[in-house]
């Protein structure tokens, strides 16, 4: 399925608009598209129809039925059709109008940028792309996996992910060191404290337990609450995506995410007030007697 | 026994408010952080997965971007 796409400057890492032209029969057998049959029905009737991702819709507050014109795409005129919503593709930002129409919209008539194809349940994609590249078309061509391609197209946004897990073990060293100092001063205030503890009968242990117990529950709190402002953040639409030229990301989260967010706190405040909380239980019970504040 | 040690550390904590702010002000700020790119990294994995899954190729024009 050729398509024509059209997108707006990518100099901006927000509001990208990108349009894909696409025939209007078979844009369905490239992605598991959910919409309804009869904003399909009406996509399909209407030269000027469009379907547009749920994200854009909602980023811009479009609703079925309504006519949107696009400054910054040559001032396209398009109505909606149709909401549809993709299963975690990049799709959702994206607005699927006629090829023809779009090509016609921007004086580029029978030119379109890119190829879609189905490959048959058992094809070999790579041998596949080989022999296409190796036809003798007019043009030299370049076909890849969808996977090859978008991870070409987020490039940018991989960088990303690696700086961000050099950002992670950093803050790990950041809650090491803060939460090892809040520790340390509070358990060398009570240092006399611990000495009266062990003349009680609290074991060595006991008192491990506690000082590293302080730390867990602090991060723990800690943890919670961050996770649930990103959470809000992220629900209240105040953080919605993260675009690259061509390609915009719906941030979602997931129980993964919280766990792995909320574990990694909790190991930081562990690790943080595990060295003060063994001095603690390391003490003389007659030197921490003697300890003056 | 856990549960009183859990108690006991829970009091210890609210000594010095200061320092319970400051700590845990650390922890949430470090939090907030540490699970937004977390949340950039899972979506990336979405979009990933969801090409990776397709049966599609995609063809252009050499050397065009």
């Amino acid at each position: 399925m050729p398509i024509k796409l059209l997108m707006t400057s990518c100099q901006s890492a927000s509001d990208i608009i990108a349009m894909h032209g696409v025939d209007k029969n078979t844009f369905r057998k490239f992605r598991n598209y959910d919409v309804p049959q009869e904003a399909v029905e009406a996509f399909r009737a209407d030269r000027s129809g469009a379907l547009v991702g749920n994200m854009i819709a909602r980023r811009y507050g479009w609703k079925v039925g309504r006519n949107v014109v696009l400054q910054e795409l040559d001032g396209i005129s398009f109505n909606i059709s149709g909401v549809f919503t993709t299963d975690g593709s990049a799709d959702d930002f994206l607005i699927l109008a006629g090829r023809r129409f779009l090509q016609e919209a921007v004086s580029e008539q029978g030119i379109s940028n890119r190829v879609m194809i189905r490959l048959k349940p058992g094809a070999d994609p790579d041998a596949t792309a080989r022999a296409i590249d190796a036809m003798p078309l007019a043009v030299k061509t370049v076909t890849q996996r969808e996977e090859t391609f978008m991870s070409a197209s987020i490039d940018q946004l991989r960088d990303m992910v690696t700086i961000s897990r050099i950002v992670i073990v950093v803050i790990i060293a950041v809650i090491l060191i803060a939460m090892g100092n809040a520790i340390s001063m509070t358990t060398l205030e009570r240092t006399r404290e611990f000495g009266i503890l062990r003349t009680l009968g609290f074991r060595r242990g006991a008192i491990l337990s506690m000082v590293l117990s302080e730390g867990a529950v602090q991060a723990l709190v800690g943890a919670v609450v961050g996770c649930a402002i990103v959470q809000a953040i992220i629900s209240a639409n105040l953080l919605k995506s993260v675009s690259t030229c061509g390609v915009t990301i719906t941030l979602t989260s997931g129980y993964a995410v919280w766990l792995t967010g909320v574990g990694v706190i909790c190991l930081g405040g562990l690790l943080g007030s595990a060295a003060p909380a063994w001095r603690a239980s390391r003490l003389e019970i007659v030197n921490a007697i003697a300890h003056e504040e | 026994m856990a549960s009183k040690l859990l108690t006991l550390a829970i009091k210890n904590m609210f000594r010095s408010k200061t320092r319970l702010i400051a700590t845990t002000g650390c922890c949430i700020i470090s939090s907030l952080i540490v699970c937004f790119l977390l949340t950039a990294q899972y979506s990336l994995g979405r979009v990933m997965r969801s090409a990776g899954d397709s049966q599609n190729l995609v063809m252009m024009q050499k050397d065009r971007y």
